[in-house]
């Protein structure tokens, strides 16, 4: 608004009156030319007659003069001849004016010149008010120009401050719903995860006590059978059948939920997980696992994630050796697998279906998972959950 | 600065003056204000016709401004100018003659005689009138005449009026002196102020009013010339102001110098 306002100011108050009062003053110049010039055509009369003494014929010229410059015209005339200037004055003498003047042509030669001076003192004085009212007039346009946009725009930030105040209010109030619907779902998530791990021990309980012990009592009687006499290729087939269900209902019931998970704690669960997975996949094993004691819900989670990991590497890493690294770090606990393989560009190694569950799971109990290059080249999975170690 | 220009429209050039128009060789040029001119003219007459030479040329009258300047100049070798028999001479010059200033009326107009006061009085009225009721108009000379001058003396109150008259341009201003007397001939109620010896010289029919307090002071006619004049002056100074010169001065009308 400043530079608008300045510029308003300006050209109202500086620059209109000095157009003005140059136009005025190059009118009144033009005026005194043009009586210059007529004295002058005049003079040409006078010159051709008395080629010599034309110009001090003082009758002639007073009465020349009188007839072009006229009264009540404030005017000054002055004829100069070569070596003479002045040689003839008539009117008032003029202090504060303008000048025109007018050549006397004698055939090709300028035997003399006029000089037709107007009084101005009228114009200036005009032009003094003309300055004094439009600086006024600019002083006060630029004052307006600042003032009232300044006012306008002074309601418009507050306008803008309440909009933004409202829009804030309503986003901490979104973002306030959203963090207890998120809460609301992480607690949800965590009970389904709680109930899932209790239903699995509950089926790998029943899997093992009853359809174990059935498969157990069945396997006994057909033994008795056998110890009877009976003989019978069917009744040793079916003893086999019977030892490969019995075989299966305890693996289906270790995965389910691993015993030593219950029995033994996270670290060595963890490391008999480990052990037996590093045996069935012909991978050098790097054990770093810390005496730590995490809630149950996190060990599972942590145990599930190490699985899950683990299932990773063997599938699509292609890799030689692996660490699994257990502990306690920024209060919570930190797991990490890594291994020498091929790192993440191999296939389905970024966002299978497995790691997604197990950063849901992470992130159920308010930690993070995080899959990024491993120092041996491979690929390296860390995960953390929060709590009081 | 950029507000200062915008303001100030430059002043226009004078136009450059080329060199004067040669004046010819051999011709002593003398000019006269106009109230002088036919004396001059006479007398250059009468000496040109006794003594045979190069020649005089009287020119055409200039105003006393004019003259001196063209004298200043060497436009011309001599000028004649009237001046109050009380103003101190000239420098290098010579009366030739003296008048009497008169204030004059056309032939219509009834009053013959007049005070300088109640001349001064009628004049300065808005509307001025003669006694009869008639409008009076006055015609002026030019505002440095020694005639009118002279008459403008012999009252404060005329002079002042006169002055007045002139600044404020209310009567008409005749320069030369023909024309003058043709003007208060021609306008009925003219009043105008001329000299005795152009009067009786031209026969012009005017009436010569009669001032009733006093005289006005007579004007003296000087020839004046250069500091160095062409030797064909000197001849006619001579004649001008010698026997046969004063005769003429006097056989026209005019008085002859102390």
């Amino acid at each position: 608004m400043l530079p608008l306002a300045v510029l308003s100011g300006l050209v109202v108050g500086v620059l209109l009156p000095a157009t003005w009062q140059r136009l005025s003053m190059a009118e009144r110049r033009g005026e005194a030319a043009v009586w210059a010039r007529q004295l002058a055509d005049g003079l040409e009369g006078v010159a051709r007659s008395r080629p010599r003494l034309w110009a001090y014929d003082t009758h002639r010229l007073r009465e020349l003069t009188a007839a072009v410059v006229v009264a009540p015209v404030n005017a000054e005339v002055r004829i100069d001849v070569a070596g003479r200037e002045g040689v003839f004055r008539a009117g008032v003498a003029v202090a504060d004016g303008v000048s025109g003047w007018g050549a006397v042509r004698l055939g090709a030669a300028r035997v003399g010149r006029v000089r037709v001076r107007l009084d101005a003192s009228g114009t200036q004085a005009t032009a003094a008010r003309v300055w004094s009212v439009a600086a006024l007039s600019g002083l006060v346009l630029g004052a307006a120009l600042f003032v009232l946009p300044l006012a306008t725009v002074r309601r418009g930030d507050a306008r803008d401050q309440e909009l933004w105040d409202a829009l804030e209010g309503a986003n901490a109030h979104l973002e306030a719903r959203v963090a207890e619907r998120t809460a609301e779902l992480r607690q949800l998530g965590a009970r389904l995860l709680s109930v899932q791990e209790q239903e699995r021990r509950r089926i790998s309980r029943d899997l093992h006590d009853e359809l174990g012990q059935t498969l157990t009592g069945l396997r006994l009687r057909l033994e008795a059978l056998e110890a009877e006499g009976v003989a019978s290729p069917h009744l040793e087939a079916a003893v086999r059948a019977i030892d490969d269900g019995v075989s299966q209902v305890r693996g289906l019931a270790h995965n389910l939920r691993p015993p030593a998970l219950d029995a033994l704690g996270l670290p060595d669960a963890l490391r008999a997980h480990a052990e037996r997975w590093a045996d069935g996949a012909g991978l050098e094993l790097m054990l770093e696992v810390e005496a730590v004691e995490p809630p149950h819900e996190v060990a599972e989670v942590l145990f599930r994630v190490a699985q899950e990991a683990l299932t990773n590497v063997a599938r699509h890493a292609d890799a030689s050796a692996v660490t699994v690294r257990l502990g306690a770090a920024d209060d919570g606990w930190r797991l990490e697998v890594s291994d020498d393989g091929r790192g993440l560009s191999g296939e389905g190694r970024q966002g299978g279906l497995g790691l997604v569950g197990a950063r849901e799971r992470v992130e159920q109990v308010g930690g993070y998972l995080d899959l990024g290059a491993s120092d041996a080249g491979g690929a390296c999975l860390l995960a953390w959950a929060p709590g009081e170690v | 600065m950029v507000i200062w220009v915008l303001a100030c429209s430059p002043e226009a050039e004078p136009p450059s003056i080329t060199t004067p128009v040669p004046r010819p060789g051999g011709v002593v040029r003398i000019v006269a204000v106009s109230a002088a001119t036919p004396l001059v003219t006479r007398l250059v007459r009468a000496f040109s016709s006794r003594n045979p030479g190069p020649p005089l040329v009287v020119e055409a009258p200039l105003g006393a401004a004019g003259a001196a300047a063209a004298l200043a100049d060497g436009a011309v070798d001599a000028v004649v100018v009237l001046r109050g028999a009380e103003e101190p001479p000239p420098d290098n010059g010579v009366r030739l003659a003296r008048t009497q200033p008169c204030v004059v009326v056309g032939p219509a107009v009834p009053q013959r005689h007049i005070g300088a006061a109640e001349l001064a009085r009628r004049i300065s009225d808005a509307q001025p009138r003669w006694r009869d009721g008639h409008p009076l108009r006055l015609l002026l000379r030019p505002g440095d005449d020694p005639l009118q001058r002279a008459v403008a003396g012999l009252h404060p109150d005329l002079a002042a009026a006169i002055e007045e008259a002139v600044g404020a341009r209310r009567f008409r201003v005749v320069s030369r002196d023909a024309e003058l007397r043709e003007a208060l001939r021609a306008t009925p109620g003219a009043i105008g102020v001329t000299d005795v010896g152009g009067l009786r010289m031209h026969a012009t029919p005017l009436w010569r009013m009669k001032l009733t307090e006093g005289r006005p002071a007579p004007v003296d006619l000087w020839l004046v010339t250069g500091d160095a004049p062409p030797p064909r002056l000197a001849p006619f100074v001579g004649f001008a102001t010698g026997a046969q010169g004063r005769g003429l001065v006097v056989d026209l009308g005019y008085g002859a110098p102390p």
